[in-house]
């Protein structure tokens, strides 16, 4: 980790309700105004925990992305039976016409969009 | 006020035509399939699926690099991208961030004889997302998804901001598909969306000696290469007058999706746009990274280069027949005219029928919805060899005739010289009679102008 980056978690002390906010709808939660204020509390206190982190010596290690140590697995391109429409839709809490379906999903729903 | 400079940055999507999809065996062939027929746990997100990457997509991906002059990575691997969308059934998408198979190209474009030449930035391989369909159940709006298309692969060409016009972005465009086609690797057709492009536009205004940068606008929901050029033709129009308005400078985090409707003919805000960091991208855990050994890269060196492109078949059809620029510009729009005629002049050499014939019959042809494509490359050379027998007299022996002709109607020549032209058929037929049918009537016409004039 860079200098910038420890800098920048060091001095991480507690978030703000607009980050919070701004987390919560990245994770497609709705969080009310007492929740807002809990999980400032607890999710700075999480980062703070984690910041120990920071302590390791990382100069020598190798960046890792993956843990099983194997690589450059591919499959052929071959077609394999799919599950049938009424598999597919079994599990749906709504459907239409062989869809799954939501509620609309667009601001803006005057047109194709 | 003045409008400095436009700049457009183009991020293309295009389907790859796989038999199977990107991580599972479910087929990737979509269109107009019965919905949700060809879905498995892998492409529905259910939890316990495992991905597994679809080496021929990979393939066809470092083809498209190598055709845009990328260099391929040695360290390739898969991230996630996380994001919300009913389209995405796992809540990420699995894309390429930091290591995309190919970097850093190019790719020449020519406008009215001038090249171009526009930088590529990236050329990675990810999996589509549902298909979405807005509409009405029982007078209530609802969205409807079909996870057939989910899992397709779908490979992501980004550009640098360099295009300064419309014209400029749909001509590279026009470029790109016709070598997509080439490869074999995709159809590309933007009607069916397999070709999607999203232009991403802003300007440079200047203003009392300063210059300004509006907000960058990406334009989605484009399906035809008309649109391109009127979305962004609209959108400088639009943030012009924006700026004028409300004088708003492109910052960190006031970049905004913009739809074109094609009805109304103009752009409409969809959503503001997520910053990269928002997506949380991080390596795929379910799929072990790629590294490419010498022997590879040189395997997908060779297999590039067996593959011709329209460029180079068009400056060998200038080159090794004679052709125009524009005609053998006609000819290589797709690869199947080209190979057809390519097949028809060899054909010919033995009949002395040259290139020039067979190209002239071949534009006119393909204008007339393509009638060769009924005929063989030997049918169609016989064709113009019968033809050709048929006018088997040249020039000289034409003239002779038509000298004749004249001389024994004298008066018909007067009455044309008075100014009665249409008399000339009549002496084209007598000329068409004494030659029995073996003149060409254009070559007759054009002989007895001449001699009347």
């Amino acid at each position: 980790m860079n200098d910038k980056n420890k800098q920048k978690l060091k001095n991480i002390k507690t978030l703000s309700e607009e980050e919070v906010k701004h987390i919560a709808k990245l994770a497609n939660l709705s969080l009310s105004n007492e929740e807002v204020k809990k999980f400032q509390g607890q999710l700075s206190e999480t980062l703070n925990f984690i910041q120990v982190l920071d302590e390791l010596n990382t100069e020598k290690a190798e960046p890792t992305n993956h843990a099983s140590g194997l690589s450059n697995i591919f499959r052929q391109d071959e077609i394999k039976p799919s599950i049938s429409q009424a598999e597919a839709l079994a599990n749906a809490p709504s459907l239409s016409d062989g869809f799954f379906k939501v509620k609309a999903i667009l601001e803006r729903n005057d047109d194709e969009i | 006020m003045k409008l400095k400079r436009i700049l457009i940055g183009l991020e293309i999507h295009i389907e790859l035509k796989t038999k199977s999809k990107m991580f599972c065996g479910c087929s990737a062939v979509h269109f107009e399939k019965i919905p949700n027929s060809q879905t498995c746990p892998v492409c529905l997100g259910l939890p316990g699926a495992l991905p597994v990457p679809n080496f021929k997509a990979i393939e066809s991906v470092i083809l498209i690099g190598q055709a845009l002059n990328c260099e391929i990575l040695k360290e390739s691997k898969f991230d996630r991208k996380n994001y919300f969308y009913p389209d995405l059934p796992k809540g990420y998408q699995i894309s390429q961030y930091d290591q995309p198979f190919c970097l850093n190209g190019w790719l020449e474009y020519k406008i009215q004889g001038t090249n171009y030449r526009a930088k590529i930035r990236r050329v990675h391989l990810e999996e589509d997302t549902g298909k979405l369909v807005h509409t009405q159940v029982k007078g209530k709006s609802c969205s409807l998804i079909d996870f057939n298309r989910s899992g397709c692969p779908l490979v992501e060409i980004v550009t640098e901001p360099e295009f300064d016009s419309s014209l400029a972005a749909k001509t590279f465009l026009e470029k790109l598909q016709k070598i997509v086609r080439y490869l074999e690797v995709a159809d590309a057709d933007m009607e069916k969306g397999q070709m999607r492009c999203e232009p991403t536009v802003n300007l440079e205004i200047e203003d009392g000696g300063k210059n300004y940068f509006t907000p960058l606008v990406e334009i989605k929901n484009i399906n035809s290469f008309r649109f391109v050029q009127k979305a962004i033709d609209f959108e400088v129009e639009r943030q012009f007058k924006d700026f004028e308005e409300k004088r708003i400078e492109k910052m960190p985090g006031n970049k905004t999706t913009r739809g074109w409707s094609e009805k109304k003919l103009e752009t409409g805000l969809q959503r503001t746009k997520e910053e990269a960091s928002d997506y949380r991208y991080f390596p795929e855990p379910d799929i072990p990274p790629i590294f490419w050994s010498d022997k590879q890269i040189t395997n997908f060196k060779e297999l590039f280069k067996k593959i011709v492109l329209p460029d180079k078949l068009e400056s060998r059809f200038i080159s090794l027949y004679g052709l125009r620029p524009e005609q053998a510009e006609i000819l290589c729009r797709d690869k199947e005219t080209a190979f057809y005629f390519e097949k028809c002049v060899e054909l010919g050499k033995i009949k002395k029928i040259t290139s020039l014939d067979i190209v002239n019959k071949l534009i006119n042809q393909s204008k007339k919805a393509k009638q060769f494509a009924d005929l063989s490359p030997k049918e169609f050379i016989e064709k113009i060899g019968e033809s050709q027998k048929l006018f088997s007299l040249n020039k000289e022996e034409i003239s002779l005739i038509a000298d004749r002709v004249l001389k024994e109607n004298q008066k018909i020549q007067d009455e044309y010289r008075k100014g009665k032209t249409q008399v000339l058929g009549f002496l084209i037929g007598l000329v068409q009679k004494e030659a029995k049918g073996k003149a060409d009537p254009r070559i007759v016409q054009k002989i007895l102008a001449e001699k009347l004039a």
